[in-house]
């Protein structure tokens, strides 16, 4: 079973096991599906489980289930113009070969998705929905059902492909799909978000277990930013993937076809990730000022540890009166990228040096973005530190090989849109400055 | 549909040339190789999911227990900073021959011989196996009552064991791992609470001792009845 975390009701289960289960009996049951439709919608009449009986347009359906019946077939429309498989059907269950949802009287979980049987080409299965959403926390109940419905059918959708993945994939573009079927016409994404972006620091790569944690669904912002980097179909080429692979991988082999992988897109996602909230500049993801912000260490003063583990990342403010060098060594087996950036995005890669990275900074304030980049590694100290610069700030005139680096408010000519900033520098970096000298200070960039 | 001019202008200028490089970031990682493999080859931590992975923190949970007529009881604080932060909390370790917290931090206890169970949430573990170095083993009673048990079973101790041989995790239906306790609750889908089995659980030591451990109630906070993870126990060293 797949279920969907209420949030702001001290919810506690998050993400069971997928279970194969009877079908939910219902007092009094009635069903209703729209003409020609691919859903059937059950509903109770009398009991905890009954439906409000409003139904103003004397249709003898219940408005909330004509809204929840519309809701999820708008929903399966779009998963399918998106690509995505449609979800297997399920024989005569249910009464007829229509997918089956049962509104219910749920507690703690809003919603959730049950697989009915598998076989080789995946999993069929039915979606359960809150019957009132009495007691929760939505704005509208139109915003319930938009927020419920399209996820747990989404799940079906899943089920096509397996049944496998973990909560961070499953719910995360469960989630993501309700974003990209309404946009601004339904807030389900915002409000998940902060379990994602304030968390930045957890290994995303690591299976997710336990209860009431609803990081699995803010983790909506990495389809997000896929589906907006590198199209749509790379979600639903990834699902593809996933029916012999594992979500990473699945993703590492679609993006390697887009030429990226996931190191790089994932350096890409932590860096932009940076400027949400207080953060956000206006080239960043819109709304973004909305969002909270990712979180941030101790300002780092001369040295200082942090702990990186996993997928990850770690946002260190620095500011500085004077040139310094910015050293960052990682203390064990583990893969990082580092990048410091100004408030407005420009910034500067830091370079292999000794056993870790470094970079020359000239006097100014900046954010280090940390990426952690390995799998499945325990939490690792990795030293800051400040210190000499170990050589002198390259004049600019005289610089032939040197990056000026700047924001701009217009595209570039002759670069492509989407080539962000976080990799810019450090291609001209390492191309001019393959021994690490003659370095250009990050401050005459901005 | 949400759309995004995100990043576009993000792009930079720069007044450099002959850039080669079409992948860079990679290029710019660094990796240094200062661990060692368990003998396996897979250290059983790093299959761990994200809410029971180590934490570099030690718990501030409390263990409030009373020794009365050599059966200790009390509650055993492992909130871990309650559902929505536990992910990012240490497990809360003990050692029940005290009665005491064992202050260490996730990563110390997996070299620690001086705690018996650690708790987090709903997982429970025991210090030996894939857990740590303690060499505790652990048998599972059917029991409804600490007093049922007066002696130690002779077999049917395991250790624990959340990590295959090929480095997958194993875990009990509620996605916690696989521990000596196995699946010590039971869970109701309709009120989502937690009940534990009619199970007493006996530990043994590596020098022969044993205690009896119960869990009386997940939700032993009598002030806050609803808080899980709060753990009423009991528990007494057998012969």
């Amino acid at each position: 079973m797949r279920a969907r975390l209420a949030i702001g009701l001290g919810a506690v289960l998050a993400y069971a096991p997928v279970a194969v289960a009877a079908r939910p009996e219902l007092a009094d049951e009635a069903t209703f599906g729209l003409d020609g439709g691919a859903v059937l919608v059950h509903y109770a009449t009398t009991g905890p489980d009954a439906v409000p009986p409003d139904d103003a347009d004397d249709s003898g359906v219940p408005d909330f289930v004509e809204e929840v019946a519309r809701t999820a077939e708008e929903a399966l429309a779009h998963f399918a113009t998106s690509g995505f498989r449609r979800p297997l059907g399920d024989g005569a269950l249910g009464g007829d070969a229509r997918l089956d949802l049962y509104l219910r009287d749920l507690s703690a979980a809003d919603g959730n998705a049950v697989a009915d049987h598998c076989d080789e080409t995946g999993c069929a299965g039915h979606a359960i929905a809150e019957n009132d959403y009495a007691g929760y926390a939505y704005p509208s109940r139109t915003e319930a059902i938009r927020s419920v419905v399209p996820h747990e059918l989404f799940h079906l959708v899943q089920f096509a492909y397996t049944l496998d993945q973990p909560a961070t994939w499953a719910e995360g573009t469960a989630v993501w799909a309700v974003e990209h079927l309404y946009g601004d016409g339904n807030s389900d994404f915002e409000r998940f978000l902060p379990a994602f972006l304030g968390r930045t620091y957890r290994p995303f790569e690591r299976a997710v277990g336990g209860f009431g944690d609803a990081y699995p669904y803010g983790a909506a912002l990495w389809p997000y930013f896929l589906a907006h980097r590198f199209g749509v179909s790379a979600i639903v080429a990834a699902w593809e993937g996933c029916v012999t692979s594992p979500f990473l991988d699945a993703l590492d082999a679609v993006l390697a076809e887009r030429d990226a992988s996931l190191a790089t897109a994932w350096i890409e996602f932590t860096r932009i990730n940076a400027f949400t909230g207080a953060h956000a500049i206006p080239s960043s993801y819109p709304g973004a000022e909305r969002w909270v912000a990712a979180p941030r260490e101790p300002a780092l003063e001369a040295t200082a540890t942090v702990h990186v583990e996993g997928l990850s990342a770690r946002y260190v403010p620095i500011t500085l009166d004077a040139p310094m060098q910015l050293t960052v060594s990682p203390g064990g087996a583990i893969t990082v990228a580092a990048w410091v950036a100004d408030a407005a995005g420009a910034g500067v890669e830091l370079l292999p040096a000794g056993d870790g990275l470094a970079a020359p900074l000239e006097p100014g304030a900046y954010t280090l973005v940390l990426t952690g980049l390995s799998r499945g590694t325990l939490t690792t100290p990795v030293e800051l530190a400040l210190g000499p610069r170990e050589e002198p700030p390259v004049d600019d005139e005289d610089d032939a090989g040197g990056c000026a680096v700047s924001p701009i408010s217009s595209p570039a000519s002759g670069l492509v849109p989407w080539i962000p900033l976080v990799l810019v520098p450090l291609r001209r970096r390492r191309a001019r400055h393959p021994g690490g000298s003659q370095r250009r200070p990050v401050s005459q960039s901005m | 549909m949400k759309r995004w001019t995100l990043l576009a202008a993000l792009v930079a200028t720069a007044a450099c040339g002959d850039d080669d490089s079409n992948n860079p970031g990679p290029d710019a990682m660094t990796e240094v190789d200062a661990g060692a493999d368990a003998p396996s080859g897979c250290d059983p931590a790093t299959v761990l999911p994200s809410s029971y992975r180590p934490i570099a923190m030690v718990s501030t949970g409390e263990v409030d227990v009373t020794t009365v007529n050599d059966v200790t009881s009390g509650t055993l604080d492992a909130t871990a900073g309650g559902t929505a932060s536990s992910a990012d909390r240490p497990y809360l370790y003990v050692d029940l021959r005290d009665g005491v917290r064992v202050d260490v931090d996730d990563l110390a206890a997996r070299s620690s011989t001086e705690w018996d169970i650690a708790l987090k949430r709903s997982s429970l573990r025991v210090n030996g196996g894939d857990s740590g170095p303690g060499n505790r083993r652990l048998a599972v009673v059917p029991a409804a009552s600490l007093a049922e048990v007066t002696t130690a079973p002779t077999d049917g101790y395991t250790t624990d064991d959340f990590a295959t041989d090929d480095c997958m995790l194993v875990t009990i239906p509620g996605g916690e791992p696989m521990s000596a306790f196995g699946e010590w609750y039971e869970y109701n889908l309709e009120t989502h609470q937690l009940a534990p089995k009619p199970e007493v659980y006996v530990i043994e030591r590596n020098n022969g001792s044993r205690t009896a451990f119960r869990i009386v109630s997940y939700y032993g906070d009598e002030a806050m009845p609803m808080r899980g993870a709060f753990y009423r126990v009991e528990w007494k060293h057998l012969p």
